[in-house]
């Protein structure tokens, strides 16, 4: 849609080819952009679930009609928006029970019980930051609406979040409004979901957990954050089910990722925020979207040499068509994560290696296929134009040459760039040998890290005007 | 009895002003729009559009004379790692290859 967008923009009349059920997150995307009324030519069920000639044959029977009509026949438009509360306006009254009921018929909730976001509330939780609420940090490029401080707070009260959280859901804005990050690619239909990643002294000040349980919700901080984030991933940015968000599956939200600030002090270790060029004293918020997960379950043995091979399997076997990300819809985007437990970053740092040493062994360890890294990315999802090979990719100067020294299928191959893409975070439990592998969605919500200014806003021009006013 | 809450929306204005499309194709006394026009392809790199692509394009030329085709090759991907860059340079792009209407895929 974007680039049909483009051309309506440059006066160039477009059409849009679409698979039958997303007209309406064509239709919200175009909105999000301006454009109520932009020409859709729609294809008889997903292409990719039809032979050639069945394509083909769906196409000639209604789509190209569809083309030929998107491009000539005149389009009324005009249509007058509805009309929009503003942000002051009361925009429901009642109970709890009926707030919640009013939150959940309009689609503002996301099913659980939410905190009723009064005037007071959201003001309260300004108040405490100091930040101009009408302070607007960039536009949700998916709805077209404004990312506002006022917006953040209101999401976050009815999150449950405390006012000394807004510094981190300001932060992390910051990062949905980075063009870099891609948020608008939140709702494709694979389904990620975002996961904060927290460093720094504030954490263990403002209560979020990195211990035992450190991805299950059930602590405050962790959690409220979290479900903040897909909060205002449906309010502001639209990603709603049906019309923004095509997730075929999806998760519950993710809550929020904290290193173990105490255990990487001890093991002389840098915090995920250095790979983003932090320093480890920095309050800082790394986010990315996250395909799969994969818990790798007692881990035995007490060298590194030992425990080495079974995470790599992990991080391999967790590793799929997302394999487009090194080389097709992302380029050298594809990078896993891998949580350590307390105790095995400890038997690494006991034998004297640092997270880059560990980055290093897991590529060198972590491989799989050729073959299967092809098929993967081609032939099985077809997510890669050209179904090239790796070989392919490496004479043309795609990928590195460790791809392909050799043109033999059962070669071994990484899963990554280089050793600096895989990203490492210790946390959990302190005394238990396990790890948890995560891929992540490469240019759809790729990792971006932003600093949390604690510090009172000194940039209020607009004070929230009196109850009577 | 239970307290009544007043609460404010969670949702935030368009910052986005409502625009019109482009004017569609208009074609001379006697002729098709399409006829004599040059359309741009222009492909995400997903879901068999370089299947899809050539059968738009045999149709087109077929059916309306004088129509030209340009290909989704000549504008790069229009999604994953490069969009942002081949977006902003659409209009400049397509004005080079002086075209006249767009046809965009795949959006599945």
């Amino acid at each position: 849609m974007r680039a049909s967008i483009a051309a309506e923009s440059a006066g160039i009349p477009s059409v849009s080819l679409i698979c039958e059920g997303f007209e309406g997150q064509a239709r919200a995307t175009a909105r999000g952009l301006g454009f109520d009324d932009l020409a859709l030519a729609v294809t008889n069920g997903h292409v990719d679930a039809q032979s050639f000639d069945q394509m083909v044959a769906n196409f000639m029977a209604t789509t190209f009609d569809r083309v030929v009509d998107g491009l000539t026949r005149p389009i009324a438009g005009g249509g007058e928006r509805q009309t929009e509360p503003s942000a002051l306006d009361v925009a429901a009254v009642g109970t709890i029970d009926e707030i919640n009921r009013a939150f959940i018929d309009n689609e503002w909730s996301d099913g659980l019980p939410i905190v009723p976001p009064t005037r007071t509330r959201v003001e309260s939780m300004i108040a405490a930051s100091g930040h101009d609420p009408w302070k607007v940090l960039g536009v949700a490029k998916s709805s077209g609406r404004d990312i506002s401080s006022w917006s953040i707070a209101v999401n976050g009260v009815m999150a449950g979040c405390a006012p000394e959280h807004l510094p981190i859901l300001i932060a992390v804005a910051e990062i949905l409004a980075d063009p870099r990050y891609g948020a608008e690619h939140s709702g494709n239909t694979t389904g990620a979901d975002a996961l904060m990643i927290l460093n720094g002294p504030a954490a263990g000040e403002l209560g979020f957990n990195s211990g035992q349980g450190a991805l299950r919700d059930g602590v405050h901080a962790n959690t409220s954050v979290g479900r903040w984030l897909r909060l205002y991933l449906r309010n502001v940015f639209g990603f709603v089910p049906g019309e923004h968000d095509k997730a075929t599956f999806g998760n519950t939200f993710r809550v929020v990722l904290t290193e173990d600030q105490e255990t990487l002090e001890e093991l002389d270790w840098e915090p995920v925020s250095a790979d983003f060029g932090f320093g480890r004293g920095d309050d800082v918020i790394t986010m990315a979207r996250m395909n799969s997960g994969a818990i790798i379950g007692s881990v035995f043995g007490s060298t590194p040499e030992e425990i080495i091979p079974y995470l790599a399997d992990g991080m391999a076997r967790v590793s799929g068509w997302d394999l487009t990300h090194v080389y097709g819809l992302g380029q050298a985007q594809f990078r896993p994560l891998l949580v350590l437990s307390p105790n095995l970053a400890r038997t690494f740092a006991k034998a004297g290696w640092s997270k880059r040493d560990v980055k290093q062994a897991l590529f060198d360890d972590a491989r799989i296929p050729a073959w299967r890294f092809e098929k993967l990315i081609g032939e099985w999802s077809n997510l890669t134009a050209g179904r090239r090979t790796l070989v392919d990719l490496v004479a043309a100067g795609d990928l590195p040459s460790v791809f392909a020294p050799t043109d033999d299928p059962d070669r071994l191959v990484p899963i990554v760039t280089d050793p600096s893409k895989f990203l490492i975070a210790v946390a959990g439990d302190p005394n238990r040998a396990n790890a948890y592998a995560f891929s992540n969605d490469g240019p759809h919500g790729d990792y971006t890290a932003r600093a949390i200014d604690h510090t009172p806003a000194t940039d209020l021009v607009c004070a929230i005007p009196p109850r009577n006013a | 009895m239970e307290p009544s809450y007043e609460v404010v929306w969670p949702r935030s204005p368009r910052g986005v002003q409502a625009r019109r499309v482009a004017n569609r194709l208009e074609g001379a006394d006697g002729c098709h729009p399409l006829q004599g026009k040059r359309i741009a392809f222009l492909w995400d790199f997903l879901f068999r559009g370089d299947e899809l692509f050539p059968v738009v394009e045999r149709e087109l030329t077929e059916r309306f004379a004088g129509l030209e085709v340009v290909g989704y090759q000549e504008f790069g991907n229009t999604h994953g790692s490069d969009e942002v860059e081949t977006i902003a340079g659409l209009p400049t792009a397509l004005a080079n290859h002086r075209i006249d209407a767009v046809v965009s895929g795949m959006g599945c």
